[in-house]
């Protein structure tokens, strides 16, 4: 996969966690597409130390995961990696979830199905 | 008991002997004491055996006698002389004197009353009878006895004295009595003290000295207050003037504590009875004083006594009222027992008579000996004569007197006989009756009478209403379960918009970047090939998304026919073995040569085995590992597919039946409740356990029968 830089110079090195293959794919493909490094991973026991999240400019994770869900991902995340913002993507969107998203610096939540668009533009607001 | 005391009265003492020892009065003593004492100790208690007296009586011309014969008498011849003469009261001195002339002899002018004594002379006064008391006269035979003698002069009508009268009283008789008397107060077993009018001790007895530690000698004479102790003692002279201005027999002091003083100071509680007694010269007051310490010490145990006894009685009462209290709420607990009993009596017969059951007793032969109310009723509405008492209860029946003989009626007649005959315990069963008020249903119950020659309790209960309830909760039931399904499909539904999501998301992002590429001219047939795949796939996995969905939502209706599950299992394994192969996963079947066919709906059984395959082969993942399959047959009735797999098994808690649960990246999360709602069609079961090769394995059981 080439990787193109895009007008603004973006490049940022996104931590992609979602473990509907479908959803993850077209969305991974999406982001290298528009120039960023993405590293994708279908499950929080699949992804790297924790050592190395400083790395990454962002982390986009689904909320419905096993064995720990988005929301401890986030925080797990954020405390290895602090100040670096993170985007909850998911159907399941409740109340619970969108108060301890908003207990948080940081953070933000995009219901699926979105507009890439969308993503695409929170994405180069939070992250740069 | 109060300490018996030797000196109690209760005891009597024995009396000492008073020695009736009579009072010979020195004359030196007895002039001394007249000095001092007026009027004279009263005769009748001073004894005196005086000397002999010699009465002479003279006229005024016996002057002369009188001079001759004093001057011859010695003055020491032992004889009290006595002169009464009739010279004019106012020479009466003068005879005095005249005699005292003529002897050495004491010459006195008597007075009534006075004592004689021996050599003295008394001269008595003129115009008055001179008493001499208590003298003696020596009788002829050389005795003597004490008598009184009263001398007077007798004068002519004009007054002038003719001679000297000579009265002598013989006084043994009163000297007799007087012992008596002094004997009777020494042996009383009472202290006596006689007291005069001016309050001297005039006569004590033995008892007194013993009571007051006074001798006789050292009390009589002295003031009685001697005997009272000192703060009493003003006041007991008053009480004693009172007493004799007022005499009479009785009590001192009654209603008061009295008190008496002893020689050695020590006080003693008496009680002392009063009596007036005149004598010659007075009155003295006779005292009868008893020492009542003991009498007091006793009153005082016997109130003690008393006090304790109260107190015992109180105590006795206290615990007495305690065990009628005690009894009585024993006693009212029984009497309420009782009511209660005789209450539950009550209430069971009423409960009998009132209830709306029908109730009838036959004997051992089937027939009706008794019937309740509710069996009345119905019987005389209906067209059994006198509620059929008498008759056979099953004939009846068997006429169609109560109903139809059907099917029902059949059987209860049956059953009843069945009870007579000693063949069923009890019977039981429910039947209809079309009375007036349309269809109800009975409880019929027989129940047999354990009794010599058998017979039976038969109950009809009405249980109209509780069949009605029944077929009410049988409708909410059906109503209930409707809810709970649309519930379900709600729930679904929600589920699988929510899970549309990530294929639609992937959709549009698969698209959209399809489009940005074709934008910048970046077109190659394979780029293009490989997004329009992508495409492909989300979308053929939305529509099987949909599909399951639907397989779901519509009632599942089974199309039974004969299913050999050996061959669904065989042919479902050849379709899948490649793909599971391209990922290194071992597909195999283990299944006997013989295996019964079973009732089932072949689609929807070859869909739980598949939806059990791929779970499995979605579990194992990319990673090398083995499915397999055997069929056996746990018992006649059934038979079960295991299907085991090796992979990561399933986490504890979490319920694969559930929609939507799953841990696998792919799939619907419907294929294990499908799997479930079809095996439950069957009237099978699907269970998982953890394999014995460290994944999951899962059973599904299905009745060879059929659903």
């Amino acid at each position: 996969m080439t990787t193109r830089l895009r007008e603004n110079g973006a490049d940022l090195t996104v931590l992609l966690v979602d473990d509907d293959e479908d959803f993850r794919r077209a969305l991974a493909e999406s982001l290298r597409d528009d120039g960023h490094t993405v590293h994708d991973f279908a499950s929080p026991a699949a992804m790297p130390p924790a050592s190395t999240f400083g790395r990454y400019s962002v982390m986009i994770t689904d909320y419905r995961l096993r064995p720990e869900d988005g929301l401890a991902l986030i925080e797990r995340f954020q405390t290895a990696a602090p100040g670096k913002p993170a985007i909850l993507v998911t159907s399941f969107a409740n109340g619970a979830v969108e108060r301890a998203l908003a207990s948080r610096q940081q953070t933000w939540l995009l219901e699926k199905p979105f507009d890439y668009e969308e993503l695409r533009a929170l994405i180069e607001r939070v992250a740069h | 008991m109060p300490k018996k005391s030797d000196s109690g009265p209760g005891r009597p003492r024995r009396s000492e002997r008073i020695r009736a020892r009579p009072r010979r009065k020195e004359p030196e003593t007895s002039t001394a004491k007249k000095g001092r004492t007026q009027p004279p100790a009263p005769s009748a208690i001073v004894e005196s055996s005086g000397p002999p007296i010699v009465g002479i009586g003279a006229s005024a011309g016996g002057l002369e006698a009188l001079r001759a014969l004093f001057a011859g008498m010695p003055a020491d011849s032992g004889l009290a002389f006595v002169v009464v003469s009739h010279l004019a009261p106012d020479v009466r001195s003068l005879l005095a004197e005249l005699i005292s002339q003529q002897t050495p002899m004491r010459v006195v002018v008597a007075a009534n009353g006075v004592e004689v004594e021996a050599d003295h002379v008394y001269v008595a006064p003129p115009g008055r009878v001179l008493d001499i008391q208590q003298t003696e006269r020596l009788t002829r035979d050389g005795t003597r006895r004490p008598v009184s003698i009263a001398l007077t002069l007798i004068r002519d009508d004009r007054g002038t004295p003719q001679s000297i009268a000579t009265i002598e009283r013989d006084l043994a008789e009163a000297r007799k009595r007087e012992k008596r008397f002094e004997a009777l107060i020494e042996a009383a077993p009472d202290a006596i003290i006689a007291v005069g009018e001016n309050g001297e001790i005039a006569l004590v007895n033995a008892r007194a000295e013993a009571m007051f530690g006074w001798s006789r000698r050292e009390m009589l004479g002295r003031p009685v207050e001697m005997l009272a102790p000192a703060r009493l003692r003003a006041k007991h002279r008053e009480h004693r003037d009172a007493y004799t201005a007022a005499p009479s027999i009785r009590p001192m002091g009654a209603g008061m504590e009295l008190h008496a003083l002893r020689k050695d100071g020590t006080e003693f509680p008496v009680e002392i009875s009063l009596s007036p007694l005149e004598v010659e010269g007075g009155t003295v007051v006779l005292s009868a004083i008893r020492d009542v310490t003991a009498l007091r010490r006793i009153e005082q145990e016997l109130r003690e006594a008393k006090a304790q006894l109260e107190r015992r009685v109180e105590k006795g009462t206290a615990s007495l009222a305690a065990t009628t209290r005690r009894l009585r709420s024993e006693v009212d607990e029984h009497r309420r027992t009782a009511d209660a009993l005789s209450a539950s009596e009550d209430l069971r017969l009423s409960i009998l008579a009132s209830m709306t059951a029908r109730m009838a007793v036959l004997d051992g032969s089937g027939r009706i000996i008794a019937v309740n109310p509710a069996w009345e009723a119905v019987a005389s509405s209906g067209r059994v004569p006198g509620a059929g008492i008498g008759t056979s209860f099953l004939d009846a029946c068997e006429r169609g007197d109560y109903g139809p003989v059907d099917e029902t009626m059949a059987e209860s007649m049956g059953a009843i006989r069945a009870v007579l005959a000693g063949e069923r315990d009890e019977a039981m069963l429910e039947q209809p009756w079309d009375g007036p008020e349309g269809r109800r249903w009975f409880l019929m119950h027989a129940m047999p009478l354990k009794r010599p020659g058998g017979g039976l309790v038969l109950s009809y209960l009405d249980v109209t209403k509780r069949r009605e309830a029944e077929a009410q909760v049988a409708v909410l039931e059906k109503l209930s379960q409707r809810h709970e399904r649309l519930a379900e499909i709600g729930a679904l539904m929600a589920r699988v918009v929510h899970d549309l999501g990530n294929p639609v998301a992937a959709l549009m992002m698969q698209t959209q970047l399809m489009l940005r590429r074709i934008e910048r001219g970046e077109v190659s047939p394979s780029v293009t090939v490989s997004s329009a795949r992508n495409v492909l796939a989300t979308a053929e996995r939305l529509d099987g998304l949909i599909k399951e969905f639907l397989t779901l939502a519509r009632e599942p209706k089974a199309e039974l026919t004969d299913v050999s599950l050996p061959r669904i299992c065989t042919h479902l394994l050849e379709d899948w073995r490649p793909l599971a192969a391209s990922r290194g996963i071992e597909v195999t079947l283990d299944s006997p040569a013989e295996f019964p066919t079973i009732r089932a709906d072949p689609a929807k059984i070859e869909r739980v085995v598949e939806n059990v395959l791929k779970n499995a082969l979605e579990a194992i993942g990319d990673a090398p590992g083995r499915v397999h399959f055997s069929l056996t047959v746990p018992d006649p009735g059934k038979v079960r597919i295991a299907i085991e797999d090796t992979g990561q098994g399933i986490p504890p808690g979490m319920d694969v039946f559930a929609p939507f649960e799953t841990t696998k990246s792919a799939g619907t999360g419907l294929g294990m409740v499908i799997a479930k709602q079809f095996t439950e069609a069957h009237r099978g079961q699907i269970t998982h356990a953890p394999g014995p090769h460290g994944g999951t394995m899962f059973t599904i059981e299905l009745p060879i029968a059929g659903p």
